[in-house]
């Protein structure tokens, strides 16, 4: 995945993160393509991350007009940086597309091999091109619409007003998505050019061919800065000692809502010592019952053979085979992780005891 | 007449100035400048500045991951700039004679 500037927003803190944010989202009605905006905002997220370690005012970096900081922000953005959105967008469907060809002309010649008579010339993808056309004319358009919108009125409300805003615009991006995909694939729309599936494979193709060679240079940028998904996800959910990470806040956090519930009841708040030993006891629990995982595909694979309906019993053990592979890839991926939580809880719970003597230490 | 109208002649030069003494970033070259006394100059007016002097090919741009996290992009000059930056300079210091001169009623 891109080593993206929203993996380090976080670190941001107080005004410099409420200023940057709104500076994002002006930046985002510019509709520029991913790659000018991560170097943009990412460069600006450096400048806001050192004058925030060096104590320098927001203020020095932007001026007291945001608005006016935004509009100079984005004055060199070109047209080709527009434009390179819009086929960015067109790569992406242009790879749905592509998929579903490939697929519908795999499936017909599975077909053919097992003695059925394909004309493969004929054979039709299902994909309204007029549809796909449609949808991405309504994206555009509304995603234009709605930057416009927010432009104007971004600064112009207040804070409270603008989570309603964003609130309005997520509701509506779900809505347009939703009837976008509906345009692209309802076979009730007309005009129904509906071209055979080797002309939108070879065409879907070529566009995604063009794009790779017009982009090598951009494409090779963003290789160069990708980072690990696991890697990320293990660095911020991984205990290490004295450090504040997202593993450690979240330990806090969870102890924090626990006793502000028992208070609530008027019960006491559980002690440092109580809250480890309460910790140990659900990892040593779920060491315990590690079994039934294994139990558990076992018993569905069961149900199946009992009260499923299979065709002949050929087609019960290929289902019940991949069932069963599957069902046990997806326990051994959970296991894993279960365990990499448990070590994280008991090297925490190392962690805190030692902190706990060295107070007992010091107070004796 | 608003200093913002000064600044924009002079501006790039000043730019050209701070990335000639060494590779440097946007956030070094801001301080630099208000060092120098150009106060009111912000990240928003800078940004600008240096994406046309790198589409000019005066400078050329490396990108590195920066200690916290993003990808900061280092400046450093080219030999075009380098010239330009030469010729900037000669250009200023006759101008600002002259500009003396005149501004301050003295004879040639």
């Amino acid at each position: 995945m891109r080593d993206s500037y929203t993996l380090y927003e976080d670190k941001l803190q107080g005004e410099y993160k409420e200023v940057f944010k709104q500076i994002d989202t002006y930046f985002g009605t510019e509709k520029v393509d991913e790659d000018t905006r991560e170097e943009h905002m990412g460069e600006l997220l450096d400048i806001f991350l050192l004058a925030q370690e060096e104590g320098r005012p927001v203020e020095k970096i932007t001026g007291k007009n945001i608005e006016s900081f935004c509009k100079s922000f984005c004055s060199n953005l070109t047209w080709k940086q527009k434009v390179l959105s819009i086929v960015d967008l067109g790569k992406n469907v242009a790879n749905v597309v592509f998929f579903i060809s490939v697929l519908t002309l795999v499936t017909a010649f599975l077909d053919m091999l097992s003695g059925e008579n394909v004309d493969i010339w004929e054979l039709r993808a299902g994909i309204n091109v007029f549809g796909y056309i449609c949808s991405f004319a309504i994206v555009i358009i509304t995603s234009y619409l709605t930057a416009w919108v927010t432009r104007r009125i971004m600064f112009k409300v207040k804070k409270v007003s603008r989570k309603i805003w964003s609130f309005i615009v997520g509701a509506l991006a779900i809505i347009v998505s939703l009837f976008t995909i509906f345009i692209a694939l309802t076979d009730k729309l007309d005009p129904f050019f509906d071209f055979p599936a080797w002309i939108v494979c070879v065409g879907s193709g070529m566009y995604l061919l063009v794009y790779r060679i017009c982009n090598r240079k951009r494409i090779a940028e963003r290789k160069e800065h990708e980072v690990s998904f696991w890697a990320e996800v293990k660095k911020d959910t991984e205990f290490v000692p004295n450090t504040d990470n997202i593993f450690s806040q979240e330990m806090e956090k969870k102890w924090e809502k626990k006793n502000a519930k028992r208070q609530k009841k008027g019960l006491p708040a559980f002690t440092r010592e109580e809250i480890l030993a309460l910790e140990e006891a659900e990892v040593i629990k779920s060491e315990e019952n590690a079994w039934a995982r294994w139990i558990l595909p076992i018993i569905v694979a069961a149900g199946f053979v009992i009260f499923g309906e299979f065709e002949t019993p050929v087609d019960m053990y290929w289902f019940i085979g991949i069932m069963l592979v599957v069902e046990y890839v997806l326990m051994a991926l959970l296991w894993k992780s279960a365990r990499s939580s448990n070590v994280n809880i008991r090297n925490w719970i190392v962690h805190e005891r030692k902190k706990l003597e060295q107070i007992d230490n010091r107070e004796e | 007449m608003e200093d913002s109208q000064l600044l924009r002649g002079i501006l790039e030069g000043c730019v050209l100035a701070v990335i000639a003494r060494g590779e440097t970033y946007g956030y070094e070259i801001l301080a630099e400048l208000e060092k120098s006394g150009f106060e009111n100059l912000l990240e928003g007016t800078l940004y600008p500045v240096l994406t046309r002097l790198e589409k000019k090919g005066l400078i050329a741009c490396r990108k590195a991951k920066s200690p916290f996290g993003p990808i900061r992009k280092y400046y450093s000059i080219t030999e075009d700039g380098q010239q330009y930056f030469e010729e900037f300079r000669k250009s200023y210091e006759k101008i600002n004679l002259s500009a003396q001169r005149i501004l301050n009623g003295e004879e040639e």
